[in-house]
């Protein structure tokens, strides 16, 4: 049973085809606009000036000039942007993929304790760039276009996303137990500091905030069991999760949106079916046709 | 090889949540993972226009980066951290620079929220931080108070 689910999750997603395009445009738009929103040199270098000199950071610490950063952000916007619009020469992606990870690494440098907690965006654009993403055939570089590959990367990225939730669920179990599980402290000490309308009006109803407490730790430790029990309604736990960052936002307006825009490519029922048949023995004309 | 991969980064990122601790480009997903307690700090703000001091607010919208690293570069360079307390001229400079910032103005973009807007035809001249202690079983985010234990940490100027 276990087994056969396995084979279903990484050898069995016969969409990949038309779902791998997808999610390679997803990823290139949600990477582009975090760059594109990245600080300016001129306030990074205001910052930069204190926060990775002595006394609190030791002398020599890693510091890009505003040319460089400048020039690293322009390189990835063009990289992505060709990525993004099906360019398929690997340099392009693993280009993006780097110029992506640098420059994320390098605003969590400034703050190494603290940072946006989006480096998913990094692993997905290198798995996507290890790939051939695109929707048309090519015989360029054939390796790249195997099937198998390309959906054990599509189910490793869909993981790689389930995985953050039981993450944020085993942390907040392991070190905040009480204030999640009992009293639901922690809910009411968000929306002390960062409610919203609603979440102020949501502070004075604390049987309702102890009530959502467990119900999120609960959900996100576990939603990746269940993204394997549930496999085949995988859209149904998206749209789930995605129900779930609403609701932060309504209540903190923090919504973690470059997680849940990638739900739509990742899981959800395609609109354009264009499933090809597949196993794992291509029929002769399919071999012929990648090893041409 | 990509699953054996992306096994192997998934038990690197769940030994990071079992430490608690985040290091780029793993982190432990421990975002509200933890209660400051019921009586907790809190930073706070007030700006001046020339003229007078703004009421306290938040200092979210003092740096272009995502409330919760503003509110952390903000600790850091105005509270004494263990590595040592940045001196009194680089805080002045420090805060000279983030009213310029703050003039220049960015864009409001996800957790990242936009300065507070002057009155029309003046500038923020002024900054002034505080610590201020919150209660939780007394505290009202509607009317934002009773706010406790109130003190100045730093008090600086455009120029």
């Amino acid at each position: 049973m276990i087994r056969q689910r396995v084979r279903e999750i990484f050898a069995g997603q016969m969409d990949v085809d038309v779902r791998l395009p997808f999610v390679r445009v997803s990823v290139a738009a949600a990477c582009l606009i975090t760059v594109v929103n990245m600080p300016r040199a001129r306030a990074l270098d205001a910052v930069s000036d204190t926060l990775l000199q002595p006394p609190l950071r030791p002398v020599g610490t890693l510091r890009l000039s505003t040319v460089k950063y400048t020039a690293l952000r322009l390189t990835t916007i063009t990289l992505l942007t060709l990525w993004g619009l099906g360019v398929r020469h690997p340099a392009i992606g693993y280009g993006a993929a780097t110029g992506f990870a640098a420059l994320n690494g390098y605003i969590a440098h400034i703050l190494p304790q603290i940072w946006n907690f989006n480096t998913h965006l990094n692993a997905l654009l290198i798995a996507c760039a290890a790939v051939d993403s695109s929707g048309r055939p090519s015989t360029t570089f054939p390796g790249r276009r195997s099937h198998a590959r390309r959906g054990a990367v599509l189910a490793v990225m869909q993981f790689a996303t389930a995985l953050i939730y039981s993450q944020a669920g085993l942390s907040k179990l392991l070190h905040g137990g009480r204030s999640w599980l009992g009293d639901g402290e922690v809910v009411r000490v968000s929306l002390a500091v960062l409610g919203t309308p609603a979440g102020k009006r949501l502070f004075h109803r604390p049987t309702l905030t102890k009530l959502l407490g467990r119900l999120v730790l609960i959900g996100e430790i576990c939603f990746l069991p269940a993204l394997v029990a549930l496999w085949p309604f995988r859209w149904l736990l998206a749209i789930g999760a995605a129900g779930f960052h609403l609701l932060t936002a309504v209540y903190l307006r923090i919504n973690f949106w470059h997680l849940w825009a990638l739900y739509p490519a990742l899981f959800l029922p395609l609109l354009k079916k264009r499933v090809k048949q597949w196993d794992l023995h291509p029929r002769p004309h399919q071999t012929n046709r990648t090893q041409r | 090889m990509a699953v054996a991969t992306g096994a192997a980064c998934a038990v690197i990122a769940i030994v990071h949540t079992l430490r608690d601790e985040n290091r780029w480009p793993f982190t432990a997903n421990n975002m509200f993972n933890r209660s400051p307690g019921a009586q907790f700090p809190q930073l706070r703000m007030q700006l001046h226009d020339g003229e007078q001091w703004t009421e306290l607010g938040n200092v979210y919208g003092l740096l272009p980066f995502e409330f919760f690293r503003t509110v952390e570069i903000l600790a850091a360079v105005y509270l004494d951290s263990p590595t040592g307390a940045v001196s009194e001229d680089r805080r002045a400079e420090f805060t000279r620079r983030l009213l310029e910032g703050m003039e220049r103005g960015w864009h409001a973009f996800d957790e990242i929220e936009p300065p507070p807007p002057a009155p029309r035809g003046r500038r923020w001249e002024g900054l002034r931080l505080l610590l201020v202690t919150i209660d939780l079983e007394r505290f009202d985010p509607i009317v934002d108070g009773p706010l406790d234990d109130i003190s100045v940490i730093h008090e600086g100027w455009i120029e």
